[in-house]
């Protein structure tokens, strides 16, 4: 038999390979940026255990970092006004159709659920969107959530560079890339601190609502104890 | 090379699989936390841009009185087109899958339906409605 001749010319196989590598580098860039999505959004496709209640964050030294920012009325706020509450801080963003609108629904049941003991928790939230910063931005989103319900709500915003100095504090992360499913979204972690009532961070809360308690639950329970604690003393 | 070409391609396809299935982001967010009778319904659905075919309903129920998932509930979808022809998709009843409760309807034709959750649960039992646009 005859073997067969080649006959693509060496020029048009350098191209056929040169394209095939450029792709296979394409698939590459979109495996690693998908994975760095990812590893932004930990328990994002993760599911946790019903045992889980936060990370535990006793062993972190010193305050939690400081803050002046403006809230969704325009007042400056900083973290050293809540001095003495227990402060609930999340990181949301005003147009976020996902997680957010989850979180916003548990920080209110959590105020609702905390009875008396509301008055003295403050919810907090950095505003994840530096396209989106205008204090019209962050009231109209906490108008959509209903957490204007909640007295001591503040959903803080300010410039870009300060609100990014703001969650980089904290090891927030928040992307200027899009999420996948959501081109006019932006990605975030979704991340929840308690800070207790001397300004320390305590609990790290990060629930994708896939198995572990419930986030409203999570901070009721945490918030309590740091109350019974400080009647304690 | 094309060995290679094609154990890349799967390896750049498999993370999106995630994505596509239920409990990844593929999803729309349909109410969240609506009272409905004593508990709280949270509803997603997915693909987040339904097509004609198959709709996978997730329900989520909370106690508020406690802040526990309900999960001794029955839940069940029914959904019908909201052009007011005769057709129905299900009723199809739950499986639970901490915390959420799922539901498969097949929606046959485009145009707007209409699903209707139905709750029977321990303290309570109630209905919630929700508007899908399927495309063809």
């Amino acid at each position: 038999m005859r073997r067969r001749e080649n006959k693509i010319p060496m020029r048009l196989r350098s191209i056929g390979l040169g394209a095939l590598a450029a792709a296979i580098l394409a698939v590459l860039a979109l495996v690693a940026w998908y994975q760095w999505y990812q590893a932004g959004l930990p328990a994002a496709f993760q599911g946790l255990p019903s045992s889980y209640e936060g990370t535990k964050l006793d062993q972190l030294e010193g305050p939690a970092p400081g803050f002046r920012l403006l809230d969704q009325s325009g007042a400056s706020v900083s973290l050293a006004d809540f001095r003495g509450k227990v402060v609930v801080l999340g990181l949301l963003d005003p147009d976020c159709t996902d997680i957010c609108p989850i979180y916003a629904y548990h920080y209110r049941l959590a105020y609702q659920a905390l009875g008396q003991d509301a008055a003295k928790v403050a919810f907090l939230a950095f505003n994840s969107n530096d396209e989106k910063t205008s204090v019209e931005d962050v009231m109209a989103a906490t108008r959509k959530w209903g957490v204007d319900e909640i007295p001591t709500w503040h959903f803080l915003t300010g410039s870009p560079e300060a609100l990014r100095a703001a969650w980089g504090a904290y090891g927030m992360v928040a992307s200027s890339l899009p999420k996948p499913d959501r081109p006019s979204e932006k990605a975030h972690s979704p991340a929840n601190f308690i800070i207790d009532q001397a300004g320390r961070r305590r609990w790290y809360l990060s629930t994708n609502f896939e198995g572990a308690p419930p986030l409203s639950a999570l901070i009721v329970k945490h918030v309590k104890a740091l109350l019974a604690e400080e009647r304690r003393q | 090379m094309r060995g290679l070409a094609v154990v890349l391609s799967f390896a750049g396809v498999l993370p999106f699989a995630a994505g596509v299935g239920a409990h990844g982001t593929d999803w729309e967010l349909r109410m969240t936390g609506k009272r409905v009778d004593a508990y709280d319904l949270t509803v997603r659905t997915s693909p987040k841009r339904p097509r004609t075919g198959h709709l996978h309903i997730e329900a989520q129920l909370i106690d508020p009185r406690t802040l526990a998932y309900v999960e001794h509930a029955k839940v069940s979808a029914l959904a019908r087109p909201g052009d007011g022809t005769v057709g129905q998709a299900g009723p199809v009843s739950s499986r639970y899958r901490r915390p959420w409760h799922e539901m498969d309807l097949v929606l046959n034709k485009s145009g707007a339906w209409q699903v209707q959750i139905v709750i029977d649960g321990p303290r309570a039992q109630g209905k919630a409605s929700f508007r899908v646009d399927v495309s063809n």
